[in-house]
């Protein structure tokens, strides 16, 4: 601490002492008033038996920041004023003061950075946990029961059931999707599969499935593809397969509008491959008494 | 007299409610009153496409000798348009107005395709229709405008024992 610093330290204790005798005073050296400085004047020269002029006052004491050390006399008078045997007193127990809190203040911050350094790490320990877990994939394997191949993901849709909410879960690539559970029990639906609830441990790096597959809903995907060959064939095949009662609903492009087919009209139209039925894809199909009855299709 | 003038006032007024009341039953059911203009947009995309249909089944009929397969494309055919009775333009010969029945009768064997050029439906939309634009080839590779009314309509359709009521497209009258 510079003696400059030593001084602005006295200049505080001058003020204290000051409140003590006017405790309406309640500013600092810059609203320090005339009057105050009168009456200031008076306090030393009543107690110090010595006199101070008002320019010294406005030159010292009154400026937020001194650029010079005062005189050694006035140091004193104003040091002992404020309770001190003189400037070297104060000096020396402002600076001493000062190293004994420095002292102190070095492991007060050390410990608050270690408090900082400790809770930054939690935080971001924390973070990382919740972020591998929700990241966490879990690889699941659907493959048709009878031909063995893997099912493309575009036919099938994964709900997770916990809880008895069904929610949608996200199929990615490789069959993979993404949860931030260990364990869960998931629904998988197709419309050319039969519905499966499997639970999915944590244990398990990847869950095969095997899904029946729907014959009648099978022939009608493939009917869709068909060339003109055999249509006879289909048509007997479509009126074995679909229900009196069948409805097919087409939701056209961008979910703007749908048509309705009959079974009548239905067996027509997929009878007889167009480029309409290229646009075609089936993405419900229910069945009553082991009939189709109804049949969803979107056109793409 | 008397008696027989208010008689005549009567069926007269009666008749006169009747018909406000089907006008404004048609307004209600008129496609811009239940669609919006991308939806319109839609189902007339969908009638360029059953008029597409329309060739390439009546392209099969040509390349066919199948004759129960041409009885089925015929009735492909039917379910396209409001019935087998709709009157078309015989664009290939005459320029007569024949039925699409006596159409297909005409040319099951006469090799005539038919190769669509472009298709388009008309911006402006009638209470249940539009008009559809049409340019084909024939063999020759003339270049032939034809233009079509299209039908959209709430119908009563039946679904075996069930039955609902659905917005129909129909493909109708087609002309030069």
């Amino acid at each position: 601490m510079t003696d400059i610093e030593v001084f602005a330290e006295l200049k505080k204790e001058v003020l204290l002492n000051y409140q003590k005798h006017y405790p309406y005073f309640s500013g600092n050296w810059k609203n320090f008033s005339s009057k105050d400085i009168s009456q200031l004047i008076d306090l030393i020269e009543k107690q110090q038996k010595n006199t101070v002029s008002e320019k010294w006052i406005y030159t010292h004491l009154k400026p937020e920041s001194n650029e010079k050390l005062p005189r050694k006399d006035m140091l004193d008078i104003f040091s002992r004023f404020s309770g001190y045997s003189g400037w070297d007193e104060f000096h020396s127990k402002i600076r001493n003061s000062t190293i004994e809190s420095s002292k102190v203040g070095t492991p007060k911050i050390y410990s608050k950075n270690w408090i900082f350094i400790i809770s930054a790490f939690l935080i971001l320990g924390l973070g990382l946990f919740f972020w591998l877990r929700k990241s966490e994939k879990k690889e699941i394997s659907i493959t048709n029961a009878y031909s063995g191949k893997e099912i493309p993901k575009d036919e099938i849709k994964v709900y997770d059931v916990t809880d008895s909410i069904k929610k949608n879960l996200t199929v990615e690539e490789k069959l993979t999707i993404q949860t931030e559970k260990d364990s869960l029990k998931i629904v998988i639906e197709s419309p050319f599969y039969q519905s499966k609830t499997v639970n999915i441990s944590a244990d398990k790096s990847k869950t095969e499935i095997q899904l029946q597959p729907n014959d009648n809903a099978m022939a009608i995907k493939a009917f869709l593809s068909a060339d003109i060959k055999d249509w006879e064939t289909r048509k007997k095949q479509l009126n074995n397969m679909l229900s009196e009662n069948t409805e097919v609903i087409l939701m056209l492009k961008n979910d703007l509008g749908s048509e309705y087919f009959n079974k009548e009209d239905f067996i027509k139209q997929i009878l007889i491959p167009t480029n309409r039925l290229k646009k075609w894809k089936i993405v419900e199909i229910k069945n009553e008494e082991e009939k189709i009855n109804f049949i969803r299709i979107q056109e793409e | 007299m008397k008696t027989t003038a208010y008689i005549l006032f009567f069926i007269l007024l009666f008749s006169s409610g009747k018909a406000q009341q089907s006008q404004s039953g048609d307004a209600r059911n008129s496609i811009s009153n239940n669609f919006s203009k991308q939806q319109i947009s839609a189902y007339q995309n969908s009638s360029l496409e059953k008029f597409e249909q329309f060739t390439e089944y009546f392209n099969l009929i040509q390349e066919t000798q199948d004759s129960e397969l041409k009885d089925q494309l015929k009735q492909n055919i039917f379910s396209l348009f409001e019935n087998p009775e709709t009157e078309i333009i015989d664009f290939f010969a005459s320029n007569k107005k024949i039925t699409i029945r006596q159409f297909l009768n005409k040319y099951q064997n006469l090799n005539q395709i038919i190769k669509v050029i472009s298709m388009k439906s008309a911006v402006s939309v009638f209470q249940n229709s539009w008009i559809n634009i049409y340019q084909i080839t024939n063999n020759f590779g003339e270049i032939i405008t034809l233009k079509q009314t299209i039908s959209f309509q709430k119908e009563e359709k039946k679904f075996g024992k069930n039955s609902k009521e659905v917005w129909e497209v129909k493909l109708g009258k087609l002309d030069l």
